[in-house]
This record gives C-alpha cells, structure tokens and sequence, in this order.
C-alpha cells in the first residue's frame, strides 16, 4: 500500500499511579491506520486497549510518545484545541451510546454539527440524509428511551459520521446490544467502512464483533502481542477462526475474552 | 466509631459541594436569632411600656406565630435540601446494604450527619446572630430615625434557648423523614438510583397550551384588575379628606363592597402562577422543536432541552418559589415604604424642638427646683423658653375646648421662633389656627363671648365680655411649637394683655368660667434623642411619690396635684411608629427568611440537575465541546432559571403595590397629604435593587459551586 497512513501512533506509554505505585496501562505501543482500513484492538479487560483508544481520543494524556492524525501531532495540542480536534476530526461510538437523553435522536445527530456552527439549513439536510444511510428516518424525532439499543447505537454512528470525521472510534460498540442486534449494527459499520469508505478503529474484546474488522492487533499487558491482517479472499467466518485461535493463545482461557 | 467517621467524611464533602445550602441554614439560625432576641429584649418592653395594652398582647403573639410558621417553612427547606444529599448519595447508601450494614447503622449514619450539621448551623448561627443583632438594632432605628432608650443587646441565654429548642426541633423532624426514607427505600433502588424521564407526549401538549392559556387569562385578570382599580370604589376611602376627627381614616365602611373583586384578582395571580410554570416546559419544546435556526446552533439545542426538563420536573416547586418571592419582594419593598410613610405623614409633628417639659403645679411647688435638680444634675441644660403663668380658658358657647393664653407667654413662643405676633387690641382676641384647619367652622364666628369671676377671692361680680376674634393663621410647626395641649387643638385663642390675669388663683376651670388654672412651666429643649431620652427615663421613675401614667405622647407625672409633663419628638415619633416599626420587623423576617428559602431551593434544584446531568456533560465533552462552551450553556441554564421567577415575582409584586399601598397610606399614616412619595418610590426601589443583589449573589455563588461539581466530573 503506498497511501499515507491517517493514523500514526509511535512508542506509547501511559503509566498511573505515583512514583511508589505506578501502573503500566500502555507500554510502547506502535501502529499506523491507514485511510479507509477497518481495524481492531482485542484483548482481555485490563489488557490497556481502552487507554490506548482514550488517548487517540484526546481524552486521555499519554505519558510518553506520539499520535499523529494525518501528519498532525495531537499529544500537543492545548486543551481548546484538543476540543476542536476532537468535534472536528473525530466520531465516537460507545459501549453505551452515549446519546444525550434530553435529546431527540435528531437533536443528537445535529448536536455534532451545531456546535461546528453549521447553518441550521445544512444541519438539517446532512442528519435527514445520515439518517436515511443508517435506516432510523423514523426514530428521528423520537427520545432515545424510546427506541431500541440497536437504533440507538446507529443513531449514536449517525452522530459519529455526520461531520464526517477523518477517524471513527468505537468503544465496544457492540456491548450493550443483543446478538441480533450486535450483527445488524456491524453490518452497518462493515457497510461505512466499505461503502463510505470511513476509517475505523474499534475496541472490542467480543470475537464476534472483531471478525468483521480488516486488521485486528492484539494487545497484552500494554504491550503489542500479535497482529491478524485479514486475507483478500479469506471469509469473515475463516477470520473469526483465526482470531479465536489468537484469543486462545491470549488469555489461555478462552472466557476471559468471549 | 466506624460509623461516625463515615458520617463526618460525608459531612465534609456534603459540605464543600453544597455550601450554600449550609449557608442559608447558618442564615436561617442567625435571623431567627436575632428577631427572636428582638422580641424578647427591653427593646419591645420599652416601646410597648406606653403601647396600648391591646396592641402590646397582639405584637407578642404576632412574633411567637411568625417565629413557629418560620420554623415550619424551614423544615420544608431542610428536608429538601436533604432528600437533595440522600438522592446523591443513594448509590453508597445500597453499597452499604449490600455489603450487610443493618438498616439501622445507615439511619444511624445519616442521624449522625444530621446532627453534625444541626450543631454546626446552630453553633456557628448563634455566634453570627449575637453580633447581628446590634448592628440591625442600629440599622433599624436608622431608617426609622428614632431612638429608643434601653434598646441595647445582651447576650441572652433564653434566646440561645429558644433558637436551639426550635432548631433541634426542626433538625429532629427532618432526622426523623431521612430515617423513614431509608428505612423503607429497596436496595435496588438505591443502587441504581433513579433519574425521571421527561416524555412529551400529545397529551402533555394539549396540557401545556391549556395551562398556558390559563395563565393568561388570569395574569391578564390580575394586571387588569390592578391597573383599573378604582380605590375609592374599592375601599370606600378617599384619602384626602376621609379622616375621622380622632385622625382615623375611615376605612372600615365600605371595605367589603368589592373586597371580592381582589380576592378574585389574588386569585387570577395564583393560578396564572400555577398554570405558568405548568405550562412553559411545553410551550418551551414547542419553541425547541419549531425554531430550528435559533436551536441549532452551538448548544442551544441542548441547554434549551436542559432547561425544559428542569422547568418540566420542577413545575410545582417553581410556582411556590414564585408564590414566595412575591410575597417576599412585596414585603420587604412594601415594608420599607410603609415606614417612610409612616415617618413622613408626621412631617407636621415635626417640632423645632427636640422636647418639652412642662409643668403645671399648685402656688406652693417650686417646680423649677425639681426640675433643674433633675436635668441640671446630669449637666443636661434646658434651653429655650421657660414660660410662667399660662392659662387656660374655657369659653362659653364653644363647640369645643379650647385653649386661652395670656398675650405675653404666646409672644414669647413666637420670639423664639423670630415670628412677629400681632398685638391684640383690648377688645380683641386672637384666634390662632393652622393651616391644616382653614376649612374648620371656628372660624364662621366674629366674635367670642368670655365669662369670668371680676374678684376670684370672693368669687362675685361675674364679667361677661364680648371680644372681636382676630384670624391668625400660623405654620402647623408653630402651632405645635410647645406644650402637647398646643399640638392636639391646633386653635388656640390669645388674650389681650390688658385683660390682666395673673393674678387668679388656682383653680380647676369648669362651666364656662374663666380661671386661672395652674402655674405652668414650659420648658423647650434641643438635645439629641439619645443624650435626652435616658434621662427623661430616669426622670419619670424617679420623681417622688404618686403614680406615673404614660400615655401615648408623653410621659405624665402626678404628685401631689403637681403634673409633670414630658414630650420628646423621638417619642411622638417612635409611638406613632409602633405599627411601622413592628412591620419593619416582620417584613424583614418573613422577607427576608421567604428569599433565602426560595434561593436555596434555587440553587438545590441547580445542583440536582448538574449532578444528574454530569453523564449529558461528559457526552459533550467527547463530541468536542470546549469547556469554554459547557460552562456557557451551564451559565445560560442557571440565568434562564433564576431569572423566571424573578421576573415574574418582580411584576406581580408591582402590581400588588399599586393596589396596597395606597391603602397602607391610609393606615400608617395620619395624613397622607404629607406624604412625600417621590422619596418613597426611590427608597423601595434602593430596597429592591438589594433584593436584586441578594439574588445575584446566590445565582452566582451557585454558578460557581454547580461548575466545580462539573468540572471535578
């Protein structure tokens, strides 16, 4: 691939604790996404991929090294500005949806855009027209107690494309869903991913959800432990194999990951 | 031991987020102290020594009903505020259970916090109140520029009493609420903690726009009504004229004739009240949802939704706020210019002069020597005019008493003041009147008829003489210069000096016959109320024998058939002002307690809804909002939600003044003719800018504390 990677991540730490008791969450991690790839981040709860994913994020500070989104350094960058990242080339996609509850599902949709200060014209246009890529026209104007945990993860991705962001983040997107619901809603990230061509990197210590991903990287301990690439014309189920047998070697056991 | 740490722990972070809170009910103790030492200081005993016994009974069981519905509305405020701390806490509180602590060990656990915070506020309000109440002693009697001897603030362990008595009372009852909460709230409850959902649904919305619509209807009834009230309709007083010859304005007639037309205005501003509050959160997502080019916009969308759901969860609470805010504006701004009335209407007692001894006593007295002993003793000097040998006259054939003096003391008066008197012709007599009784039928008469003995020894020769009356009209401050006899008949006839009559022996006057009363001393004095008053206290305990009666002027003396006389401005002020100073009380009080409740439950309702709202924050705060941002719409929230019941309790109190004052014009007042209401209407203004002050402080004192909550998220 000759493409520039979007993404560049190079010898990440993140330690906690003081000086007595210091924890290493993330310890030398190094990877590059590039544009229009569909990765994922496995490993068991405490592995230190949700840190790593806070800290592209901007939630989080690193410790030590450096993230780079499209050849711009983000580790930097002062608070306000990390704002302005964050609304501007970032979309989030939580375990939790993260819907603001007072909010009409279109409200929370247009929410991401009114504060990039779009004319209120357009706000409408693009969320009307999100809507309609993700198939929830009719949820729109409904309170996301409302409806479903699957429309209100694909209200929450509607949320996340609508600036149309360079980088989308998924948090265990697929945690509070039910399996049904799981499959659907990664259909529909499969379906931003290749037929929107939007780069995403999810978190995920579910195989199921992992098995639609490109790329998965593993992580242990903080640190980088194995990297699947998935083949040309390798089948999502081949993959999930392959990756079962990785989560195997991971844990040693297989129910911490499942 | 376990557990009292834990309640002190929770104290001191309870305490650091919700400081304001703990605040008011500092505050609350402290006010409570202070009025309550108040009532029950020499202060009152002093005023209502020579207060009507009637009047002194009703001020008493007027403090003691304020203090007991104080404390009710207080322990309304505290279990509030503390359902607001449990319902933070209710996550722990399951923790708790979960783990196995006995029911009873958590109710101890938020017993001990209770107490904690009921010693805290008692402790630390008493010591506020102690000085407190000196410096309002001093405040008051400033604004109502009188001074009260005796009126000093000791520390009293009664009061200390009584505020701890009435607080643990109100601490014990909202220990008592807390223990039943928990002691019947399910585990998993407590454990996920419950936060309300707002649905607007179709059937909410009919609501809204019925109640809004109602809202109209009655705030339009009440403006209405306040704007077009005719007051002489209503009360069946016209202020001009309609006194009684006691001063009394005739009030009580009439009253009842459109009474119901104000309660039915009252009535309009409750329910429009209600039927506001219960609509706006409606009306306020109609707006959400119709104009998208203001909501869509930066976070309008979602402060604007913030502030519905608050409006929406806190309909009810907020029409009380309002209620009480009204009431509390209205009060404290009615209050203050009440008392400026009050003080003004007695414009036309107001006299050069600071004071007044006179004294009337028999041949053989020598009242200058008990009254120098008195004042001289305490290097108090009398100056002005000490005038013998005034008499008084009857007349025959007068509608009235009326006063008669010797041509020679009158002059003597008007010398002081540097007012030329006229001299009467031997058969003439001045007729003197005040501007105030021009229109009065006295002066229909040309001439006067006087009986009197020619020889007083043998009490033989009856002389009828028939004299000219001359009109002369004096200033009211001339009139009522001296001696109380002068102030109250404001006619005041002034004999000629050829008729001699300082010769007449003593005698008491009846029956048309002209006699020379008494020997009388005037004595007028310009000395500063608070050097003079002491003394004249001591003066009218201690003169010797017979019995002493104040009356509602003056201080009256009888010894021996010897009448001692003293007259202050001060006191005339101070006992005309008993009703104004008692409302000063009581507006402050009721006022004062009704702002510091509302605020506070401003600010809870605040503080709830950021605490609830810290995942809505944090959600934000990943989609890319700066902080700049967040604090900004936390900022518009809070401004919006203070500044509602403000507003409309600012209005509705307005319009409750155009209708009441006036009529507490009528009241307070004798003569609302004096009334200067230019200095009125600037004085309540300066008081409702300091509630507008109080206001902003609590707005901006909670801003702060709810940001921190916020930001510490």
């Amino acid at each position: 691939m000759t493409t520039t990677p979007i993404l560049k991540v190079k010898n990440v730490q993140k330690y906690y604790g003081n000086d007595k008791n210091v924890t290493k969450a993330v310890h030398n991690i190094t990877f590059d996404i590039n544009e229009g790839e569909f990765v994922g981040i496995m490993g068991a709860s405490g592995s230190g991929k949700t840190t790593i994913l806070n800290c592209i994020a901007t939630i989080d500070h690193l410790t030590s090294g450096n993230i780079w989104l499209r050849e711009r350094s983000i580790t930097d960058l002062k608070e306000r500005e990390l704002a302005k990242f964050r609304r501007e080339k970032l979309g989030f996609i939580f375990q939790d949806f993260n819907l603001v509850d007072t909010l009409t599902v279109r409200e929370n949709i247009a929410l991401a855009l009114t504060i990039l200060k779009i004319s209120p014209k357009v706000i409408d246009e693009k969320v009307e027209k999100v809507a309609k890529t993700l198939g929830i026209e009719a949820t729109l104007d409904k309170f996301p107690n409302q409806i479903s945990g699957g429309q209100k993860q694909r209200a929450a991705s509607a949320r996340a494309i609508v600036t149309e962001p360079d980088l989308i983040l998924a948090d265990e997107p697929t945690g509070a869903l039910d399996s049904k619901s799981a499959r659907t809603f990664m259909e529909t990230l499969t379906f931003l991913n290749q037929d929107l061509n939007k780069t995403i990197l999810m978190v995920t210590h579910d195989t199921f959800s992992a098995s639609y991903a490109k790329r998965i990287m593993f992580i242990k301990d903080g640190k980088m432990f194995k990297e699947l690439i998935k083949g040309q014309s390798e089948t999502r189920r081949q993959f999930f194999d392959r990756i079962i047998e990785v989560v195997t070697l991971l844990g040693g056991d297989q129910h911490d990951v499942i | 031991m376990m557990l009292s740490k834990l309640s002190i722990r929770n104290m001191r972070r309870s305490l650091r987020d919700y400081a304001l809170y703990f605040g008011t009910l500092i505050i609350s103790v402290t006010i409570f102290y202070v009025f309550n030492s108040l009532a029950n200081q020499s202060f009152l005993e002093s005023i209502l020594f020579r207060a009507p016994e009637h009047f002194t009974a009703n001020i008493e069981a007027a403090m003691t009903a304020i203090s007991a519905f104080v404390s009710v509305l207080l322990i309304f405020l505290i279990i509030y505020g503390n359902s607001f701390l449990i319902k933070r806490r209710e996550k722990e509180l399951g923790v708790y259970l979960t783990l196995g602590m006995d029911r009873t060990d958590v109710a101890k656990i938020l017993f001990g916090e209770t107490f904690l915070i009921a010693v805290l506020a008692i402790v630390v309000g008493i010591g506020l109140g102690v000085p407190l109440s000196q410096l309002m002693s001093v405040m008051i009697f400033h604004f109502l520029g009188v001074y009260i001897p005796g009126l000093t603030f000791v520390f009293s362990w009664g009061v200390v009493f009584r505020t701890t008595l009435y607080f643990g009372f109100v601490f014990l009852s909202v220990s008592i609420v807390n223990v039943a909460t928990v002691s019947r709230s399910k585990i998993l409850h407590l454990l996920s903690g419950s936060s309300k959902q707002v649905n607007f649904s179709k059937f909410f919305g009919i609501l809204s726009g019925g109640a809004f619509i109602l809202a109209l209807v009655g705030f339009g009834y009440w403006v209405f009504t306040t704007l077009t009230l005719d007051l002489d309709d209503l009360f069946g007083l016209n202020f001009d004229v309609s006194f009684t010859e006691d001063g009394l304005p005739v009030s009580e007639a009439s009253s009842s004739l459109s009474g119901a037309s104000l309660m039915l205005a009252f009535s309009g501003l409750v329910v429009g009240v209600f039927a506001f509050f219960l609509s706006l959160a409606g009306v306020l997502a109609f707006i959400v949802k119709r104009c998208k080019k203001i909501t869509f916009y930066g976070l309008n969308v979602f402060t604007l939704r913030q502030l519905t759901r608050r409006l929406h969860l806190n309909w009810l609470s907020l029409s009380f706020i309002t209620l009480m805010m009204t009431v509390s504006i209205f009060m404290l701004v009615a209050g203050r210019g009440t008392v400026l009335m009050g003080a003004n209407a007695m414009v036309y007692t107001d006299r050069p002069f600071d004071g007044t001894v006179s004294v009337r006593h028999t041949p053989n007295f020598d009242a200058l020597e008990v009254v120098d002993e008195v004042f001289l003793l305490r290097e108090f000097e009398l100056s002005g005019t000490r005038i013998d040998s005034i008499v008084d006259i009857e007349v025959q054939g007068w509608i009235d008493w009326i006063n008669g003096f010797a041509y020679e003391d009158v002059s003597a008066i008007f010398d002081f003041h540097n007012t030329p008197l006229p001299t009467p012709a031997s058969n003439e007599i001045l007729l003197l009147v005040s501007g105030l009784d021009l229109d009065d039928t006295y002066l229909l008469k040309e001439q006067i008829t006087v009986t009197y003995f020619e020889n007083w020894v043998s009490r033989d020769h009856i002389v009828e003489e028939t004299f000219d009356l001359v009109l002369v009209v004096v200033s009211e401050n001339l009139l009522v210069t001296s001696d109380q006899i002068l102030i109250f008949d404001q006619v005041v006839l002034v004999f000629p000096p050829s008729l001699d009559l300082s010769d007449m022996p003593f005698v008491h006057s009846s029956g048309g016959i002209i006699g020379r009363e008494r020997n009388h001393f005037l004595f007028d004095f310009n000395v500063e109320a608070h050097v003079a008053e002491p003394i004249f206290w001591e003066f009218a305990r201690t003169i010797p024998s017979g019995g002493w009666n104040p009356t509602e002027y003056d201080i009256f003396h009888t010894t021996n058939n010897n009448m001692f006389n003293v007259t202050t401005t001060n006191w005339i002020r101070v006992n005309s002002n008993l009703m104004s100073i008692f409302l000063t009380f009581a507006t402050l009080y009721i006022g004062g307690i009704f702002l510091l409740v509302s605020l506070t439950i401003l600010f809870l309702q605040q503080m709830i809804d950021v605490v609830e709202s810290k995942k809505r924050y944090a959600t934000l705060l990943q989609l890319g909002v700066d902080d700049q941002m967040r604090s900004r719409s936390l900022l518009a929230q809070g401004i919006a939600y203070f500044l509602i019941p403000l507003t409309l309790a600012s209005l509705h109190s307005f319009f409750a003044l155009q209708i009441l004052l006036p009529v507490f014009a009528g009241e307070i007042g004798d003569s609302p003719a004096g009334i200067d209401f230019n200095h009125i209407v600037r004085a309540m203004s300066i008081t409702f800018l300091w509630v507008v002050v109080v206001y902003l402080i609590y707005f901006i004192l909670s801003y702060v504390q709810t940001k921190r909550v916020l930001d510490r998220g």
